[in-house]
């Protein structure tokens, strides 16, 4: 079985000469982007969707969305800045398509799975800011041995197949889920520590 | 909260961990690399190979005979040391082949010749002696080898010394120790033939360290369990499990023997309940237990940070 190679971007124009194209208004920066982050952002947006003809649309959209935001944004890291927004764009598409139906891809594992992170809602407050919820699980990855914060970044991010991360890091299938399960454990209490959610 | 907005949210973590996860490749052994260089090295190992078969140095084999065939067996065979010295007493030759430990538990694989009769264990007596600290105890059970080469008589037969070291705060890893292997003929009494080694132990065996939820410290290594406190004090390793990730059960075997105090290094006693020299009957990977099973009671460990 074949699974998608989601390297980064190793060759084309230096990133901070794309970005200056896009400062510049040059069209040849979604063309360079393209080359460059292409297949990257394909292989995120085709975990997310399993479909090659909704993947290949939300990276043209990625496209037109760095178009938009650059400027006034200056990147930092241009792939993972791509990376986002497909991210972002895979998932709205996939739950637009699936909002009655809930199939296809790999999200429905990675929701699964993250259930485990969910306290009890009779003790959570629902409605969380997305952003200040992402500070909390900044911090917490931060605490996590650099092995098993890559191997939750490339499932719970990247949404990787588990195959795909054991083949990656070389592990066995138990070794992932035994440690992504371990993750989700600690991921839940430094939520509940944290004050992430909150009672009624 | 839900997983929706948990997802959104893990969307937006820092650029650089999300680009660190993805450059990260675990080294593997399957390495590309040029094929002249697979050729030279091919041709080197077949070679080396070729002539430690003939001089009897290569007998791994005897791992998987202990623990049968896994992919785990790969932890054990890596760190294991080649040793093929002899040494002869009364006539009798016994050749140390090689040695592993995991850092309390000694595997030591043994030829010896020139016996009649079948190896009993009570004519056998270990020691192993550390030169920098004295008086350490521990004991040691003999497991045959069947072997169709060096089994087929009895002029030169295979076994593989358990070695059991008696508490944990003395880790062997990388230490050198003295072998010494006394045996008597027959049910004498007397130790009629000694044979001593010298033998420095592997630097590095895989070893995870866990917690259970009452705070007893575990190290669990791919061959053997150690529990730091009491709550499995006097219970029976034959009623032991442990589970692993995929959920499957894997029994224990040992004495389960404990330790009240021990002296360190420097002569102090340190007061402190172990329960060790429980093993594996197979190979495992060190990571992948998430469970202890004793007396019916599940015991969840959690790993150290």
């Amino acid at each position: 079985m074949k699974y998608l190679n989601l390297k980064l971007g190793c060759e084309g124009m230096e990133d901070s000469s794309i970005v200056e194209l896009y400062w510049a208004r040059s069209e040849n920066a979604i063309t360079e982007t393209a080359l460059k982050y292409g297949k990257y952002c394909h292989a995120i947006a085709f975990n997310i969707l399993s479909n090659k003809e909704d993947a290949d649309e939300s990276v043209n959209d990625t496209y037109l969305g760095a178009w938009n935001c650059i400027p006034p944004h200056s990147p930092y890291i241009l792939s993972t800045f791509l990376g986002k927004i497909t991210r972002r764009i895979s998932l709205k598409k996939w739950r637009d398509k699936n909002a009655d139906k809930r199939g296809g891809g790999e999200v429905l594992f990675v929701l699964d799975e993250l259930a485990d992170c969910i306290p009890s809602s009779n003790d959570v407050e629902r409605e969380v800011q997305t952003v200040e919820l992402s500070k909390v699980i900044n911090a917490f990855i931060k605490t996590l041995p650099d092995t098993e914060r890559r191997v939750f970044i490339c499932r719970y991010w990247y949404l990787d197949k588990i195959p795909a991360i054991c083949k990656q890091f070389d592990f066995s299938p138990s070794k992932v889920k035994s440690m992504l399960h371990r993750t989700r454990e600690k991921l839940m209490s430094h939520l509940e520590k944290e004050g992430a959610v909150y009672d009624d | 909260m839900t997983t929706d907005e948990l997802l959104d949210a893990i969307g937006i973590i820092d650029d650089e961990a999300i680009r660190d996860a993805k450059e990260y490749q675990r080294p593997t052994s399957h390495r590309i690399v040029k094929w002249s260089v697979i050729a030279a090295c091919l041709a080197l190992c077949v070679a080396l190979f070729g002539v430690a078969y003939s001089q009897g140095l290569i007998t791994l084999d005897w791992i998987e005979k202990l623990f049968g065939v896994s992919e785990q067996v790969e932890l054990l065979e890596g760190q294991v040391i080649s040793i093929d010295e002899s040494a002869v007493s009364n006539g009798i030759n016994l050749t140390l082949n090689s040695i592993v430990t995991d850092g309390s538990i000694i595997y030591a694989d043994f030829n010896i010749s020139q016996l009649e009769g079948e190896i009993l264990e009570k004519d056998f007596n270990f020691h192993v002696g550390l030169p920098t600290f004295k008086g350490y105890g521990g004991s040691g059970s003999l497991t045959p080898i069947a072997n169709s080469e060096s089994n087929s008589d009895n002029d030169n037969q295979e076994f593989v010394l358990r070695y059991t070291v008696s508490g944990m705060n003395l880790n062997l890893l990388g230490k050198t120790i003295t072998l010494i292997v006394n045996y008597h003929d027959g049910g004498s009494g007397e130790f009629t033939s000694k044979w001593i080694f010298e033998v420095k132990l592997n630097n590095v065996m895989e070893s995870v360290s866990y917690t259970m939820q009452d705070g007893t410290g575990v190290i669990v290594t791919p061959i053997s369990i150690a529990l730091e406190q009491w709550s499995f004090f006097g219970k029976s390793a034959d009623n032991y499990k442990v589970e692993m990730a995929d959920g499957s059960l894997i029994n224990l075997t040992g004495s389960s023997s404990y330790e009240e105090g021990h002296i360190d290094e420097n002569g102090n006693k340190i007061p402190r309940y172990k329960v060790n020299n429980i093993m594996f009957v197979e190979v495992i990977d060190p990571h992948e237990i998430v469970a202890i099973w004793a007396m019916g009671t599940r015991y969840e460990l959690v790993p150290d940070q």
